[in-house]
């Protein structure tokens, strides 16, 4: 065998080895987030061209019940008469947002699922989405197992902490972790943000060293 | 208007309106791998982008020499996906060859179809800062190409300075932000460039901007 087959038979095999499942959760939370994205984008188009025929029913907040409104066919004061096909089109849109919905929703279960069965400490102290946001910009579940609980503190902020560096500004407190309940609702933020990174970094080392 | 010939082995020019492209002959005709541009002319060009690669920008900012060509046999040290390797794939030619490196798993898998396609590419998901791991994959080689963007990059430059020929060439490409995001690229390019000295000779050595920022690109040889 040259060198050069060698070589390609060697990195295929490599490759299929440097596979871990800790990639699919960087990748499941991908597929949630681009769903998120979707969702989102779906309902604000749904709300205007709905708002016509309903305007305030439109301007519900709560998406499920916005969704459920427009099966309801309820024209407003201040809504213009739509004709059968133009509620028929709007319905069938609707329709296929909530299977959208709910297949975010399995994603999510699957997502859970992987993370009991690969850091479920993590997944205790960060939760679902944190604890996979965490993973995906460490890298891998090694890499976040490695860094310190300060860097884990500031993942997800690399652009104030740059500016930081470069220019002395003020440091960021937190990253992705400030979406965690007891940060939101503390008093003083920066502190609460340190100890919860302080957890997650232990969660996270007996997750990856008990493998 | 038709195909020049560069000063630089293997590297053409065209004019396309006013804008003046960079290509290589392709050692693939027909075939694309980065949705790269085809230029036909007798034969087949592929545009080489000097805002995707630090050697093509060098050569579109003048730079001395690359030591670059028909024949030799090179090492990739960070060929990522492979783009600016297929053009070093397509200057060196049949004859030649390219031992493409990278560690990240996830673009050496893109590495892999380039090199499936091209006869004289090899890959290697390797770290190149242990080259005892590789030395049995590989030759000794007329030129090594650096560009790995990482904090230790003249340390792990010279680990590998045991596969290059004597008088061999380095393209080593050095980015100021990872070797210290605080400091100012001038007075690193200056350490780098001591560093270097003290076991090559550096023949030339190019600022890319504005095509990369903060980058320079050196042109060394084995002494
Ligand atoms: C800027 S990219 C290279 C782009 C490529 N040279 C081109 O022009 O098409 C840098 C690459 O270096 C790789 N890299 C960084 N450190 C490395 C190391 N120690 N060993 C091997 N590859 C490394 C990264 O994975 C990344 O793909």
């Amino acid at each position: 065998m040259d060198l050069r087959e060698k070589n390609l038979e060697l990195t295929k095999q490599s490759l299929k080895d440097s596979f871990t499942r800790d990639i699919l959760v960087i990748q499941t939370i991908h597929s949630v987030d681009e769903l998120s994205s979707i969702i989102n984008k779906l309902v604000a188009n749904m709300r205007e061209r709905y708002g016509y025929f309903a305007p305030s029913l439109s301007r519900e907040e709560d998406v499920q019940k916005f969704i459920e409104s427009i099966f309801k066919e309820k024209q407003d004061d201040l809504g213009v008469v739509f004709r059968k096909e133009d509620l028929e089109s709007i319905q069938e849109l609707a329709h296929e947002l909530n299977n959208v919905r709910a297949l975010q929703k399995k994603q999510e279960i699957y997502l859970e699922n992987l993370m009991k069965e690969l850091c479920p400490k993590l997944l205790e102290t960060a939760g679902t989405h944190i604890g996979a946001r965490l993973i995906d910009l460490a890298g891998s579940l090694k890499h976040l197992a490695e860094i310190p609980s300060s860097t884990i503190q500031v993942l997800g902020a690399e652009r104030a902490l740059f500016r930081h560096l470069k220019t002395g500004a003020k440091a960021p407190k937190f990253g992705v972790i400030f979406a965690h309940s007891s940060i939101s609702g503390a008093e003083e933020k920066g502190k609460a943000a340190r100890r919860i990174a302080g957890k997650i970094s232990i969660a996270v080392k007996q997750d990856y060293f008990s493998q | 208007m038709s195909v020049q010939a560069t000063k630089y082995s293997g590297i053409f020019e065209v004019w396309k309106g006013s804008k003046k492209l960079l290509l290589t002959k392709n050692l693939t005709p027909g075939r694309s791998f980065f949705r790269e541009y085809l230029f036909q002319d007798n034969e087949e060009y592929r545009e080489w982008d000097p805002k995707r690669s630090k050697i093509a920008a060098a050569v579109v900012k003048k730079i001395n020499i690359l030591g670059l060509r028909e024949g030799d046999k090179v090492l990739y040290l960070g060929a990522a996906h492979g783009y600016t390797a297929s053009f070093v794939s397509d200057i060196v030619k049949e004859k030649g060859f390219v031992y493409c490196l990278d560690f990240a798993p996830r673009v050496v898998r893109d590495l892999y179809f380039v090199c499936e396609e091209r006869k004289n590419m090899a890959p290697l998901l390797a770290d190149a800062s242990k080259p005892e791991l590789y030395k049995s994959r590989i030759e000794m080689v007329d030129i090594i190409v650096q560009d790995i963007a990482q904090k230790l990059q003249v340390e792990i430059l010279f680990k590998n300075l045991q596969f290059l020929k004597p008088r061999g060439y380095i393209l080593l490409s050095v980015k100021a932000r990872s070797i210290d995001v605080t400091r100012k690229p001038a007075q690193l390019f200056k350490e780098v460039e001591e560093k270097l000295l003290t076991k090559l000779k550096v023949l030339d050595k190019k600022d890319l901007s504005p095509l990369e920022k903060d980058h320079m690109l050196f042109v060394c040889q084995g002494k």
